[in-house]
């Protein structure tokens, strides 16, 4: 009696087993993203569209407001570079409010969001993402009068070929937290400053299988960030593990004086991290007669 | 000067070699006939014709161009060397492939082959070799070649997968090499001594490059590629730049790079001048403060504009090493 009902489950199990290998394998040839295809046509992309957008239009022809750079082709898909790049500078009347970033075939398609404000100077973003195989990516912004413009690139990307594998997952969580925030030359009093901030985390999707273990480290990831200058913000991340390992973020603000550039960061243990940079900016005219360094 | 002398000398080897080829494939001609499988599935395949370089040694030669549907993966070099026996080097990019080399080395020798020598781990070097585990032939490769295959190439196969389809890729699977080598070693198959060359990481974690002693046929593995940007997957620059001087020490005669046409050995540093040409750029740009995305872009080495792969290959190269200068 027990022999029959275990034998019943193992049979049942392995077709399971089975039918839902054939089931990837049929999804994996006939339903792979293709550059053909209608980027609106996307389910997911229109289940996230109704749901976080209502009816709103969206104007897919957002060449004055963002530009989207991605590689056509990436060889690691673990590390994606993109440029999400403002075309007009943020000014208290007019200025980009909040950039969404989805990737479609990604299996958390929505990436997070970035907040910017005036004092931004230019919502312009650079960071690096995770994709999946062949897929759209998309930014949408936002501006303050409420209007919704995207952005579309298609992406082939290949899995890691010869990344190094069996990273020491130990390691790359005790070193996690430091944070690196740099401006490159002189700053200058009312104009875009560029910063780069860096971070030290694993950013672990959760859904990476070390081949050698068979096993699968849980998702730890950053999952916001908080840049001020001189206490008022000026870009807010709210991001999940489709940002690469070591997330790694470029965008701009505008000193009205000197003070502190300030970043904070949380992952998804509830740690913080921070780190804070005295800025002191020099007048638009000293700035010829001032060496660069 | 001295380079189009050496490239003479591989031109007029070759011919030489050619002829005895011809020689060889009518005298097999009916052997060959004898499997109408075996010939079905060749057939149907068009892999390059085994090129004499030196006695006993044969190169097949790719097109270099990246793996499309097109040139069914048919891109890198392998080749097979032989006095007794065969020993293969480099399998391509498919089980289809391996087997038509099966064949290809069948229309030459009845020699059985005794051994596989993958030199380094790269999607379009390791998957024929599953043709040759299914006659039982020993693999053999640098241990860390060895490992990476085992944690990586499931990935390869997949992306070989998609960029060449299903049925171009059948019966296509992750083989590890069960045979290993730590370092340089000297081995003695089918009445040829092999040399197989490690000098540390360089393409590669375990780059092999193989030289048979008796003509001076270095199979150069990764470490060489010829009119063809090298896709920087795995490497170090340092010790891929001491390794290629080292080989250029050696007593080589002929090259076989990894992709592109046969070569001398003068023309090595070729994939050295590209690599310092493009590491120096790298690190210029990255010092000056230049983003990621911008620096894909703009960073170029103008002297090898030309070589194969260039628009594809060069961005993907700048990215590795920027983010490796990020990391310091």
């Amino acid at each position: 009696m027990t022999i029959t009902t275990t034998t019943t489950t193992t049979t049942r199990s392995a077709l399971a087993g089975l039918l839902s290998a054939v089931a990837a394998l049929t999804i994996h040839t006939v339903y792979a993203a293709s550059p053909d295809d209608d980027p609106n046509q996307n389910a997911r992309w229109q289940d996230f569209k109704q749901g976080t957008f209502k009816a709103r239009p969206i104007d897919a022809r957002a060449d004055a407001v963002i530009k989207l750079e991605a590689p056509e082709r990436a060889a690691d898909a673990a590390v994606v570079p993109i440029a999400i790049r403002a075309q007009f500078a943020q000014t208290p009347a007019r200025y980009i409010k909040k950039i969404y970033v989805f990737i479609d075939e990604n299996p958390e398609p929505y990436a997070g969001s970035f907040e910017f404000a005036p004092e931004s100077g230019l919502a312009t973003l650079e960071t690096r993402v995770r994709v999946e195989d062949y897929t759209y990516l998309r930014a949408i912004a936002e501006t303050n009068d409420g209007r919704l413009y995207s952005a579309v690139r298609f992406v082939k990307a290949s899995g890691g070929c010869s990344a190094p594998a069996g990273k020491d997952e130990a390691a790359a969580e005790a070193s996690a937290g430091s944070v690196r925030l740099m401006t490159q030359g002189q700053t200058v009093l009312g104009q875009p400053q560029q910063v780069q901030l860096m971070v030290r985390h694993p950013n672990r999707t959760g859904m990476a299988m070390n081949q050698i273990t068979r096993m699968y480290a849980s998702a730890y990831f950053v999952r916001k960030v908080t840049v001020t200058f001189a206490g008022k913000p000026v870009m807010i991340a709210n991001v999940n593990f489709s940002i690469s390992e070591n997330p790694n973020f470029r965008f701009y603000f505008v000193p009205r004086a000197n003070g502190e550039l300030k970043a904070q960061v949380e992952d998804t243990r509830n740690r913080h991290f921070e780190n804070v940079v005295a800025i002191s900016a020099q007048p638009v005219a000293a700035q010829t007669s001032s060496p660069r360094l | 000067m001295r380079a189009s002398t050496a490239a003479g000398r591989v031109a007029s080897a070759a011919g030489r070699y050619a002829r005895a080829l011809t020689l060889a494939l009518t005298t097999l001609a009916t052997w060959s006939g004898s499997s109408v499988l075996a010939q079905a599935e060749a057939a149907d395949l068009p892999v390059p014709a085994p090129v004499a370089v030196a006695p006993g040694v044969y190169a097949m030669l790719g097109s270099g161009d990246p793996v499309a549907p097109a040139n069914h993966g048919i891109v890198a070099n392998n080749g097979f060397i032989g006095a007794m026996g065969v020993t293969v080097i480099d399998t391509g990019a498919s089980y289809r492939y391996g087997r038509a080399m099966i064949d290809a080395i069948r229309k030459i020798t009845p020699l059985p082959v005794r051994l596989v020598i993958i030199t380094h781990q790269a999607p379009e070097f390791v998957f024929g070799a599953s043709a040759f585990r299914d006659r039982d032939v020993p693999i053999l490769a640098h241990r860390r070649t060895a490992e990476l295959i085992e944690e990586r190439c499931a990935i390869c196969l997949k992306n070989l997968r998609q960029a060449l389809g299903e049925e171009e890729m059948s019966g296509s699977r992750v083989t590890v090499p069960e045979r290993t080598v730590e370092g340089t070693t000297r081995i003695t198959v089918g009445g040829r001594d092999l040399e197989l060359l490690h000098f540390g990481p360089a393409s590669t974690p375990g780059d092999l490059a193989v030289l048979d002693s008796a003509t001076g046929v270095l199979f150069a593995g990764g470490l060489v590629n010829m009119g063809r940007i090298p896709e920087l997957r795995n490497e170090q620059i340092a010790g891929w730049l001491d390794t290629l001087d080292r080989l250029q020490t050696l007593d080589i005669r002929i090259v076989v790079p990894a992709f592109g046409p046969l070569a001398n050995r003068e023309d090595i540093q070729q994939t050295g001048a590209y690599l310092r040409s493009l590491d120096s750029s790298v690190r210029s740009a990255y010092a000056a403060g230049t983003g990621l995305t911008d620096a894909m872009k703009t960073v170029q080495t103008p002297k090898f504009r030309h070589w194969k792969m260039y628009a594809m290959t060069q961005p993907q190269n700048v990215q590795r090493l920027y983010l490796q200068l990020e990391k310091q």
